[in-house]
Parts: structure tokens; C-alpha cells; sequence
């Protein structure tokens, strides 16, 4: 080869590297520049949403979010693919802040969430607590079904489970825990009101009952007076209260007695038919008081008839005013027991003759509710 | 001589065109295997906030993936070494989660065997209480609540089996509640039955 034509090569070769530095140069000026810090910002306001927790509280929101911030990076990806001069990211800038305004909308309402679940959550805990305290109050005492005593109870442990989650700042799981245990706690509160206010549908005439004790008694006697819902035994003498004792009744002291057996305490006007003691009585003391009247015999018999008892069915008999009380529960077949101490003083204050008025309660049902 | 610079030449325009450096795809997916693995032991249950982090460190791999590709020498040396740390802390997640579960199955456990001494010492209460009509009246419902106890922890107890060690939790405490109540409750029952007896 020449000198001549070795010299043009070299200065051929020059002048290709020379155009491909000069091609480079402008290229890179003209190359669009990659979106990275657009998509660190997107990322950023995801992991903001995320410690918010709308993973968890705005759930839709966020996995929008998410999902505009995968679009971005394989938008980029595939752009990335392409010659560079062809490069656009028109798309991922757009899907980026999608992502933003995505991930900031989680933010805020995940934030709203919390508070709204906080403060419904907290609110309704509350209220459970109030209607617990209502169970424990009046409906305990009540003789209730199993069923709702269960409910109850149900409710009590659901409700431990939502202040736990709660004081674990869990507030979903707490809401869900409380949601629950409001069934729970409603139905069996609803249940027991219903049959309160069933009962409590006699009160008027109760009301009468309790006047005519006091009226008896203006005459000079003593007139014995038992509110059964206060569990309390009045003892009453020319119009004015004498003494009072905490009063045990039947197991299902609720309701009027129907017939043997059914451990109801008997709602109605009596009298103490027979005093006894020492061997006669294995309850300490013992006032007898005259059920059935003619009034239970009458209601009984009616009943029969209807088919509402059955044919075999015994009225019942020996209720009495006893001693070995204050178990703290109704705990009698139907009578009513007092402490011993309370019996002795009774005892010395009845005689035979003495009325027993037996009412379901002396106070409306609103007052009960009422009492704080 | 006109070889050499052709040679010379076509490394350069090569050099130009081609990539550096490949995406290391296989540590990518290691990576990306070791944060799944760490996800099925719960550690975004567990220790959300790590595995939050160790979630936003993949993501900001992938995103300096594409700064590389985008460029035209393309060089994968400090993401191959992020990928290294990203799988570390995707152990190390994993590891945190395993012993968090761990030590919420121990206290489930404990507060298991607890509630069932509480349970037995309750059982145990309900023979010493009145016995007779005053005692059944009193006894009956009791007895309705520690079954309901008893059910409580044989849900815990399925709870665990399914891996809701949370629930399962929330559960037992509730139970402990309960029983430590039913067992005031059957206290005052016989302290107060024996008061009145002495009278």
C-alpha cells in the first residue's frame, strides 16, 4: 500500500471517529433525560400512604396507587428498550403522577379512616360498656333463658376482644370485634327488656296493691309489703314504713306463680296464716302464708280449662316468709327469705292474720332504669 | 496498519452501541424469592414496618435497573452490591418475623395453660359452693360460663392452626378475663355462703 493512500485512510478513520464524537455529543444533548427522580417522588409518596396504613385503611386507594407505580416503571422499562433517540416518557411522568395524587388520596383518607374507626370504635366500646353495666344491674337479677344469658356473655368476651385489638391501636379489627359483640350484647340486652316490660305491663294494678297495703295498715295493723323487683320487704304501720329487709326470692321469682313447681314467688293480696319455728320449719323461721287464694285458685282453674296447664297440674302450697337468707341469689321453690336476723325481728312483728301484699315492683319501669 | 484501525474501530463503534453490563436478572429474582419467602413467614404481618422498608429498597433497585438501562455504558456494579444488601435485609426480615411469631405463640401458650389452671381452679370452686337448691340456682349459670370459656379456647386453639396467632391472641387475653371474673364471682358466692352459715 502507498504512503499516499495509507495517509487518506488514517484520515478517513479520523473523520469517522471525529463525525461519531460530534453525532455522540449532540445525541446526548438531544436524549430525553430519564424520569428517575420523578419516580422516586412516587415511591416516596407511596411509602407515605403505606406508613399511614392505606394498606390496611385505604385499601382501594393505595393498591391503585401501587399499580399506577408499577405501570411507571414498565413504562420506563420498555421505553428504556427502545434507541435511545426514540425514547418518550411522556407516559411514565404521567403514570408517576398518577401514583402521587393516588398515594396522597390514600394518605389522607387512611388518616380519616383511623379516626373515623377510632372514634366509632371507641364509642361503641363505650356504649357496650354502659349496656354491660345495664345487664349487671337490672337483667341479671331476672330470671332469663339460657340462650340469652349466653348471648350475653358471648358479648362481654367479643368485647374484651375489641378493647384489646383497640388498645393495640388495631382499630379495624377492634371495629370488627365490636361490631360483633354489639350483636351479641344488643339481642341479649333487647331480649331481657322485652320481657321486663312484658311483666312490668302489670304495674298499674301493682301500683294499686301497694296502696291498698298502705291503707290496711292505717287501720293500726302491721301490713307486710314485698316489691319483689327490689327484692325488699316492707313492713308497714298506720300508713308509715316501720322496717325494711333485702328480700331472696324463687328462682323464677319473675312473673306471677302459676302452678307447683314452677319457683315462682306468688304476686297478690295475703295473710300469715300459721307462725313456725324450732322443729316445725327447716328455715330457721317461718311465716305461712295463705297460697292459693281464691284469686290463684281461680286464675289456675281457668288455665286448666284453656289448656294452658295441664290436667295434672297441682297449684302449689307452703309459701312462706323464711329465714337462712342472704345467699346473695334467688335461690327458693317460690318463698321469700330473709337473713336470720332480719326473720327474728319479723317474727316478733308479724302475727297471724297480718297481710302480705306480694307486688312485682313499687317503682315504674322508667324509674328502675332510671337509678343510677 | 489499515487492519489494526479498523480493528480498533469496530471495538469502538461496539463499545459505543452495546451495553457495559448486563441487569444482574438472576440476583434481581433471588432478591425478589427472598422478599416473597420473607412475606410467607407473616412479616408483613409481623414487622410491617421492616418488611415495608425492605419492600421500598427493591423498589428503589428496580428503579436505579432502569437509571442503567437507560444509559448509554451501562454499569450494574452498585446494584449488584444493593441487591446483596436487599437480600440481607430480606433474611434478616424474615428471621425478626419468625421470632416475633415464635414469641407470640409462646405468650398464646402461656395465657393458654393459664386460663386453663383458672378454668380447672374454677371447676374446683364450683364443688365447694352451696350445695343444694340455693347452690344449683347460683352454680347453674355459672357452669353456662365456663363452658363458654372452654369453647373460647378450643377456637384459640383452631386459631393457632390456621396461623392467625393475632386473633388467636386477642382471643385467649378475653378468655383470661372471663375466667379471672367467673373466679371473683365464685369466691364472693362461697365466702358469702359461708358468712351466712357461721350466723
Amino acid at each position: 500500500m502507498g504512503e499516499g493512500k495509507s495517509r487518506l485512510f488514517v484520515r478517513f478513520v479520523a473523520a469517522i471517529i471525529g463525525l461519531l464524537f460530534v453525532l455522540g455529543t449532540a445525541f446526548i444533548f438531544l436524549k430525553q433525560e430519564s424520569p428517575q427522580n420523578e419516580l422516586k417522588l412516587a415511591r416516596e409518596a407511596l411509602n407515605s400512604a403505606q406508613k399511614a396504613g392505606a394498606e390496611e385503611y385505604a385499601k382501594p386507594l393505595y393498591k391503585e396507587a401501587k399499580q399506577f407505580y408499577d405501570s411507571a416503571m414498565n413504562s420506563w422499562s420498555a421505553q428504556n428498550e427502545r434507541f435511545f433517540l426514540r425514547r418518550d416518557y411522556k407516559l411514565v411522568l404521567s403514570f408517576v403522577n398518577l401514583t402521587i395524587e393516588k398515594a396522597i388520596q390514600a394518605e389522607q383518607n387512611s388518616l380519616q379512616q383511623i379516626k373515623n374507626t377510632n372514634v366509632i370504635a371507641k364509642r361503641g366500646i363505650e356504649d357496650l360498656e354502659e349496656k354491660i353495666l345495664l345487664y349487671n344491674r337490672i337483667y341479671k337479677q331476672i330470671p332469663l333463658s339460657k340462650t340469652v344469658s349466653k348471648a350475653h356473655n358471648l358479648g362481654v368476651m367479643k368485647l374484651s376482644e375489641a378493647k384489646i385489638a383497640y388498645d393495640s391501636e388495631r382499630y379495624n379489627e377492634a371495629f370488627v370485634s365490636y361490631k360483633e359483640a354489639a350483636g351479641l350484647l344488643n339481642s341479649s340486652n333487647d331480649k331481657a327488656e322485652q320481657i321486663l316490660k312484658a311483666w312490668f305491663s302489670h304495674y298499674l294494678h301493682w301500683e294499686k296493691m301497694g296502696d291498698e297495703a298502705i291503707r290496711l295498715s292505717k287501720s293500726g295493723c302491721k301490713t307486710i309489703l314485698v316489691d319483689k323487683m327490689a327484692h325488699q320487704l316492707f313492713v308497714y304501720q298506720n300508713g308509715k314504713l316501720l322496717i325494711s329487709f333485702k328480700a331472696e326470692l324463687g328462682v323464677n321469682w319473675m312473673g306471677d306463680k302459676r302452678h307447683k313447681g314452677d319457683k315462682a314467688t306468688p304476686e297478690g293480696i295475703y295473710r300469715l296464716t300459721q307462725k313456725k319455728e324450732g322443729s316445725h320449719t327447716k328455715f330457721y323461721r317461718a311465716l305461712l302464708i295463705n297460697y292459693p287464694n281464691e284469686e290463684d285458685k281461680q286464675r289456675f282453674d281457668a288455665e286448666k280449662k284453656k289448656g294452658a296447664l295441664s290436667f295434672r297440674t297441682h297449684i302449689g302450697n307452703l309459701i312462706e316468709i323464711h329465714g337462712l337468707g342472704g345467699k346473695g341469689i334467688d335461690w327458693t321453690d317460690g318463698c321469700i327469705a330473709l337473713h336470720n336476723e332480719d326473720m327474728d325481728v319479723l317474727f316478733r312483728l308479724a302475727d297471724t292474720g297480718t297481710s302480705v301484699i306480694i307486688v312485682g315492683s313499687l317503682k315504674p319501669l322508667s324509674e328502675i332504669y332510671e337509678k343510677k | 496498519m489499515k487492519k489494526k484501525l479498523l480493528f480498533v474501530l469496530a471495538v469502538g463503534i461496539t463499545v459505543l452501541f452495546s451495553s457495559c453490563g448486563k441487569v444482574p436478572q438472576e440476583e434481581i429474582d433471588g432478591a425478589n424469592a427472598a422478599i416473597e419467602v420473607a412475606k410467607s413467614v407473616g412479616a408483613n404481618v409481623y414487622v410491617s414496618e421492616d418488611f415495608a422498608a425492605l419492600q421500598d429498597s427493591m423498589r428503589s433497585v428496580n428503579e436505579n435497573v432502569e437509571v442503567q438501562n437507560a444509559n448509554f455504558f451501562k454499569n450494574f456494579d452498585q446494584i449488584k452490591a444493593q441487591l446483596v444488601v436487599v437480600n440481607t435485609m430480606a433474611v434478616d426480615v424474615k428471621a425478626k418475623a419468625e421470632a416475633r411469631k415464635e414469641e407470640v405463640k409462646l405468650e398464646i401458650e402461656s395465657l393458654q395453660t393459664e386460663v386453663d389452671s383458672i378454668v380447672m381452679q374454677n371447676k374446683e370452686l364450683t364443688t365447694q359452693a352451696p350445695k343444694g337448691k340455693e347452690g344449683v340456682a347460683a352454680l347453674e349459670a355459672i357452669k353456662g360460663d365456663i363452658s363458654l370459656i372452654e369453647a373460647s379456647l378450643i377456637d384459640v386453639a383452631g386459631l393457632v392452626a390456621q396461623d392467625q396467632l393475632i386473633a388467636a391472641l386477642d382471643k385467649v387475653k378475653a378468655a383470661k378475663e372471663k375466667a379471672l371474673a367467673i373466679n371473683t364471682e365464685l369466691n364472693d358466692v362461697i365466702a358469702k355462703y359461708a358468712k351466712n352459715k357461721r350466723k
